[in-house]
């Protein structure tokens, strides 16, 4: 019993200085001369362009659905007037970032790890390796910076159309202008609420290419391993979102107050 | 497999939306708090400032036109609150302007309210000016002074009602005015007494002029009244020579002028 | 057979050209997977312009050999020289050089799927040769394609060729760098016999076209008798029989002689 715990943790240490020397590669190829840039900006579209409709559509329908669902409650305190406040705030700050991550990690991170993963089981990856070119460069560090780019971005136009969503629920009942509601919505976001929300969405654009990317490179040469490394990538990247949203709240809220 | 143009322009479009929202973003919540128009600042001293806040709004005539950016302990009784201000609402506000410290709404944050001045000078603030600062509505003092009001209010309406009930028993002398109907009597027939009495009067008044003009015709009066009457002619006289005098010596003098 | 006539010329005359004209060069060489020893003493050389066909059973640890060669596994034990230079003490620079001088075909042709045969020939023209001549890359495109059949399929993505296609395209990305050494992962398994002897085929004109060494890892007895110069059989992580093919099929050994029945 002792023996398996001990066991388990070895191996969980093990992952993590795996993960460790992958980063490390990775960094040492981010400076390395000759950058993909077509791979990257084809990368950019597959993941960037090809997300937004997903993500685009996630983040109007939770607008809406925030909205409605807030509206009640805070019509109970006589205070409808804040919905677009409290949309603004909770879109802006937690609901875009998160959710786009999370619609990211199931896409993209389970995407690339599957690219990855049967690249590896095809010998692809080593082929490109044999032959003296670097798939990691190639492969890995195309990847990792098109998510950290294009993650922020579409946590971003998410927001925009989260908050959209929230506008046409508010008029299903009243009756505001897109002027006065976006006026509203802007005038209760200060840069404390705004940055650390976009901060945080690269990193989570980072995690999200880095596990996908780790999970497909470092996979086994069996079939099954590509649905694994896709499965366990999801799950990784959800988890490391969740981790690093709680200590983006724990560290921004040192440095503003 | 390589990008087609078309795709690189979708992924540009793409980067430049999601950046256009990124920097539109800053600018709106940046032009809010003031950071990209010209500001000054003015400053006001305070012994409490209620919790108010770094970044909260100061207020001209209703309009939001800027920002607290610092707030400072000077010493144990004052409070040092400095505000940035909008540069083109600078020539609205005069150097005897006051700023309060208000809220925003029943449970709204605080903000600093300015009003205008004006009734003093008409000169505009400056940069770094001091503005006097009006201590805040202090809620607690506010009941305490209010409980005062109420308890004196208290002694009052009992003293009050203490007379009015004196008053409806007819006791005093007010309240036997209101409520002795004898007493009312009496005064009506004092009043018609002095009427007639006042009648009276008036006629032995006239008795009394008639007697006074029938002594100056009298004989052993008669002297003094015309010596009276000499002395005032002879002033007469005297005051005409005089002037006569005057015009002659006026009259040589001004030959020898010309 | 035609081939063993001139198999023997080679040799001699590479012998007599002395042991500078080594292209590989392998003593004691081990390595073992957990508890498992894949090889325990393997000890070869190849010459130049040499063909060697490595003979063994699936999992005997055929392909480990070669997978060391190129650095993609380092071995426990043992000295292996790869055009005079030893594999494990390489810096990564060095060992990318001299990875560009070795062709490596593997089993499955592994073409990059997310790109055509076009741009499959390209990635290493460009990466790894540093062309920039759009002209010349396409010329030198063109040309290898041609000379293992494949120019028709030219802009196809490797989801639309056959097995024996994707062989022939995974041939022609090794070759078209020009390496001086080639190394083949089983070039036949899993085609049928017809396209398994114009492969054993293509591998032998390539030889003579591009005057390159070869190792050929293989259980298929008919590109065995195609392409060696010389036969290495593998065995319990030893070679137990070296010869010429008929040298190698007329041997005694019972594992040697059971691949031949």
């Amino acid at each position: 019993m002792a023996d398996e715990v001990l066991k388990g943790w070895r191996g969980w240490f093990a992952e993590s200085g795996e993960q460790l020397s992958f980063f490390k590669v990775f960094f040492r190829n981010l400076f390395r001369s000759g950058f993909e840039w077509s791979e990257f900006v084809r990368q950019c579209y597959e993941i960037g362009y090809k997300s937004f409709t997903l993500v685009g559509t996630t983040a109007f329908i939770m607008g809406l659905v925030l909205a409605l669902q807030l509206r009640p409650t805070l019509i109970g305190f006589g205070a409808e007037s804040m919905l677009p406040k409290s949309l603004a705030v909770s879109i802006v700050k937690e609901i875009g970032p998160v959710i786009t991550a999370i619609i990211c990690a199931g896409k993209i991170a389970s995407g690339i790890g599957a690219e990855l993963g049967s690249m590896k089981v095809t010998e692809q990856i080593d082929a490109m390796e044999v032959s003296g070119a670097n798939p990691v460069q190639y492969l890995v560090v195309t990847r990792i910076l098109a998510t950290t780019a294009m993650v922020p971005l579409l946590t971003l136009l998410g927001d925009v159309l989260g908050l959209l969503g929230g506008f046409v629920a508010i008029n299903v009942n009243g009756n505001v202008s897109l002027f006065l509601y976006f006026n509203k919505c802007i005038s209760s976001l200060g840069f404390s609420d705004l940055l650390p929300a976009f901060i945080k969405t690269i990193f989570f654009g980072f995690v999200i290419g880095f596990i996908g990317c780790y999970k497909g490179y470092n996979s086994n040469k069996g079939t099954e391993s590509v649905g694994l490394a896709a499965n366990s990538a999801v799950v990784a990247a959800s988890l490391w979102i969740f981790v690093i949203d709680a200590i983006v709240v724990q560290v921004s809220n040192i440095i503003i107050y | 497999m390589k990008t087609t143009s078309g795709q690189k322009i979708r992924t540009g479009v793409f980067a430049m939306a999601g950046l256009a929202v990124l920097v539109l973003a800053i600018f709106f919540i940046g032009n809010k708090k003031g950071l990209f128009s010209d500001t000054f600042h003015v400053h006001g001293l305070f012994k409490d400032v209620n919790g108010l806040q770094v970044g909260n709004n100061a207020r001209f005539a209703g309009i939001n036109v800027g920002v607290v950016e610092n707030i400072a302990i000077v010493n144990d009784t004052t409070v040092k609150v400095v505000l940035s201000l909008n540069e083109n609402v600078r020539k609205f506000i005069k150097k005897d302007a006051k700023i309060a410290i208000g809220s925003d709404g029943l449970m709204g944050d605080k903000l600093v309210i300015i009003s205008p001045g004006g009734a003093t000078t008409s000169e505009e603030v400056k940069n770094g000016d001091q503005l006097v600062g009006v201590n805040p509505f202090d809620v607690d003092k506010m009941i305490k002074k209010i409980t005062g009001i109420a308890d004196d209010a208290g002694t009052l309406i009992s003293g009050l009602s203490q007379i009015v009930d004196k008053v409806n028993h007819g006791k005093g002398s007010i309240g036997r005015l209101l409520n002795n109907d004898k007493m009312a009597r009496d005064i009506e027939g004092t009043m018609s007494q002095a009427k007639s009495t006042i009648a009276n009067v008036h006629a032995t008044t006239t008795t009394l002029n008639t007697d006074l003009k029938a002594a100056q015709d009298n004989f052993l009066l008669k002297g003094f009244f015309n010596k009276k009457k000499k002395k005032a002619m002879k002033a007469k006289q005297d005051s005409i020579k005089k002037l006569q005098k005057d015009s002659a010596a006026r009259a040589q003098q001004s030959p020898a002028k010309q | 057979m035609r081939h063993t006539e001139s198999e023997k010329t080679v040799k001699k005359n590479v012998r007599s050209a002395g042991r500078g004209e080594e292209v590989i060069y392998v003593r004691g060489l081990k390595k073992s997977f957990g508890k498992k020893d894949v090889l325990k003493n393997i000890n070869f050389e190849v010459n130049k312009g040499e063909n060697v066909v490595v003979l063994g059973k699936s999992g005997s640890g055929k392909s480990v050999i070669i997978q060391c060669l190129v650095g993609m596994i380092s071995p426990d034990e043992g000295e292996l020289r790869v055009f005079g230079e030893e594999v494990s003490a390489l810096t990564e620079k060095q060992l990318k050089k001299l990875r560009i001088r070795i062709g490596f075909l593997f089993q499955s042709g592994a073409l990059y799927d997310s790109m055509t045969v076009r741009e499959n020939m390209q990635f290493p023209l460009i990466r790894i040769l540093k062309m920039n001549d759009q002209n010349e890359i396409d010329k030198r495109v063109e040309e290898v394609l041609k000379s293992v059949g494949l120019l028709d399929s030219i802009d196809k993505m490797p989801s639309d060729l056959s097995g024996g296609m994707r062989k022939r395209a995974g041939l022609a990305r090794t070759l078209v760098v020009n390496p001086e050494l080639m190394l083949y992962d089983e070039p036949t398994t899993g085609l049928d016999p017809i396209t398994s002897r114009e492969i054993s085929n293509l591998v032998l004109e390539i030889q003579k076209k591009y005057k390159t060494t070869s190792i050929i890892i293989t259980h298929d007895m008919e590109c065995a008798a195609i392409t060696a110069d010389r036969v290495l059989v593998l065995n319990d992580g030893e070679f137990i029989a070296e010869g010429s093919f008929e040298e190698v099929k007329s041997s005694k050994d019972e594992f040697v002689s059971s691949f031949f029945k």
